[in-house]
């Protein structure tokens, strides 16, 4: 086979030279490969501008490494996952014992934001503005509204955008119903998430010296950097104050925890006059007015925002949440028993349920059928 | 079936991956000049690696085979648009040289920067690739020009002790493996 080994003992050389740490030997061996031939000179001269490193660091930052990921992921696991599946038949009780696993493949590009179909027509998000009314938001046509003091609202597709022009504290809530999700840009540059059945209540202009809004449901933000004026996020009983970060906050009513799951920067959790400080890649767990901090897969939790649903190791109930918030229907499943098998893997939000069924029915640590709205599961 | 095989084979695939996925990506990139199709292949490849050949451990080794099957996927998909003619005159063991040479250089450096901490990289991104100047930065990040200077500072300091041989990393996934 061929061998590129002199090129990354080369390459090793010249990412040296950039750093300024070649040993005088290595240093030597450098010079002596420039002069050995014109072609090396012309490379060396590329490889050493300061122009074409701003160029390449810009041109290597149009990948998608998430997204790539999550498709070689799946695609490996499913492949390995095969066999077992068929093993897995035969042992259905060692199999409720650990846990089924079920991997799928995420072939195309994830649509984010998207609309989940099913067979009867769904909710519309709504926006209740300032003084009360309520304007359904359609897909199909752009809207532009005005806000009192001027703020403009542009609504284009499933995305919302709202542009500062100062007056009096007013406040909006943005409604989105099951089924899919939706931006916001808030008007001090803020960006929203908001995934399937959440709603954020926030003022169209930032009055005074700190920015609140209010969450039911799940959004991950990216705020905007403002020393001044510190974010925060009420959620129930508890609040995250942030300076300029990107977090994901899970706080839907019926699961047992609120989870702060931090990307960058750093966020504070206040709860019951505790306070507790994240770092990127920590997760707070809240529940009866309690917080705890928990290292967890963090992409995994993001993953609905790239169109996915990702599991670790997560629980019947997890699973069956997620797909009732997305699909807009009910299951029907046996609680307090024993043996309820926990899933791993990653899933694209098809379309379609009876799809993302047929996955779940495959691993055979479970029963899933679809009768109307209602999902049964036996297990 | 969530054996402690299959899960620290994962853990090393994605070492892998996080290694080696952009730099690859930019090398297809350089030869079909398409960063959509680029990326698919480089999938394919991580695919294609870990199923037939993930027997294969040594590090060099394994860039290589990736190399080799990008190169190889990125002619057929050329040949697929019927284009190979024009690309076989420009194609030359010197210039697919050049290319991996390319790749390894702005790979190696792109993930030295991007393992950063955020305060620095966005210091160090907004003064050293985009050429703004101190004021500018405090401005632009709402910070003091004092933390400017710093973070500049500690951002060179950390870029010194992040370059190091990748080798290092690879002896720390193995010795991490006996730990799943």
């Amino acid at each position: 086979m061929e061998s590129y080994n002199h090129l990354y003992h080369t390459s090793r050389l010249i990412v040296k030279y950039w750093d300024n740490t070649l040993s005088e030997e290595e240093r030597v061996a450098l010079e002596t490969w420039i002069a050995a031939s014109e072609v090396n000179r012309l490379l060396f001269e590329e490889l050493s501008k300061e122009e074409m490193l701003k160029e390449e660091m810009r041109e290597m930052g149009k990948y998608h490494p998430q997204r790539a990921w999550d498709r070689i992921e799946g695609e490996v696991m499913v492949k390995r996952m095969i066999p077992w599946g068929r093993v897995a038949a035969a042992m259905a009780l060692i199999i409720l014992a650990i846990g089924a696993k079920w991997w799928y493949t995420d072939r195309t590009e994830p649509l984010v934001p998207v609309i989940a179909k099913t067979q009867q027509t769904k909710g519309q998000p709504v926006l209740i503005m300032g003084n009360g009314k309520e304007v359904v938001l359609q897909s199909t046509t752009d809207t532009l509204l005005t806000e009192q003091g001027g703020t403009e609202i542009r609504q284009q597709g499933n995305k919302l955008a709202y542009k500062d022009a100062g007056g009096p504290l007013v406040y909006n809530t943005l409604q989105i119903p099951r089924g899919m999700d939706y931006s916001l840009t808030l008007s001090d540059g803020t960006q929203v998430w908001l995934n399937a059945e959440s709603s954020l209540r926030f003022p169209v202009h930032f009055t005074e010296n700190n920015r609140k809004v209010y969450l039911t449901g799940e959004a991950y933000f990216v705020v905007a950097a403002d020393a001044a004026k510190p974010f925060s996020v009420t959620a129930g009983q508890m609040e995250v104050a942030v300076l300029g970060t990107a977090f994901n906050l899970m706080a839907y009513e019926n699961e047992p925890a609120i989870q702060t799951a931090l990307v960058s920067g750093s966020v504070k959790i206040k709860t019951g006059g505790k306070e507790t400080l994240l770092q990127p890649g920590w997760v707070g767990v809240t529940s009866n007015g309690h917080t705890t901090k928990q290292q967890m897969d963090i992409a995994a939790l993001t993953g609905w925002k790239r169109g996915m649903f990702v599991f670790r190791n997560d629980d019947m109930s997890t699973v069956l949440h997620q797909l009732e918030r997305w699909y807009d229907v009910t299951a029907v499943y046996p609680t307090g028993k024993a043996g309820n098998p926990h899933f791993t893997g990653a899933i694209k939000r098809y379309d379609n349920i009876e799809q993302v069924l047929e996955m779940l029915n495959q691993t055979g640590g479970a029963s899933f059928k679809l009768s109307g709205r209602q999902i049964n599961v036996a297990f | 079936m969530h054996t402690g095989d299959s899960h620290h084979s994962n853990h090393q695939l994605k070492s892998l991956f996080d290694l080696l996925y952009l730099r690859l990506c930019r090398f297809a990139d350089q030869i079909i000049t398409d960063s959509a199709a680029a990326e698919d292949i480089v999938q394919e490849a991580f695919i294609k690696y870990w199923q037939r050949h993930a027997d294969i451990t040594d590090l060099p080794a394994i860039k290589t085979l990736l190399y080799v099957m990008v190169r190889n996927a990125c002619l057929n998909h050329l040949k697929h648009q019927k284009v190979v003619e024009k690309f076989a005159q420009t194609q030359t063991e010197v210039a697919e040289e050049a290319a991996v040479l390319k790749a390894e250089v702005w790979g190696e450096l792109y993930r030295a920067i991007a393992s950063l901490p955020e305060g620095c990289r966005n210091v160090f991104k907004l003064s050293y690739l985009e050429g703004l100047k101190n004021q500018e930065i405090a401005d632009e990040l709402k910070i003091s020009i004092n933390t400017v200077k710093t973070q500049k500072a500690r951002a060179l300091e950390l870029l010194k002790l992040r370059l190091k041989p990748e080798a290092f990393l690879v002896l720390c996934l193995l010795v991490s493996e006996k730990y799943f």
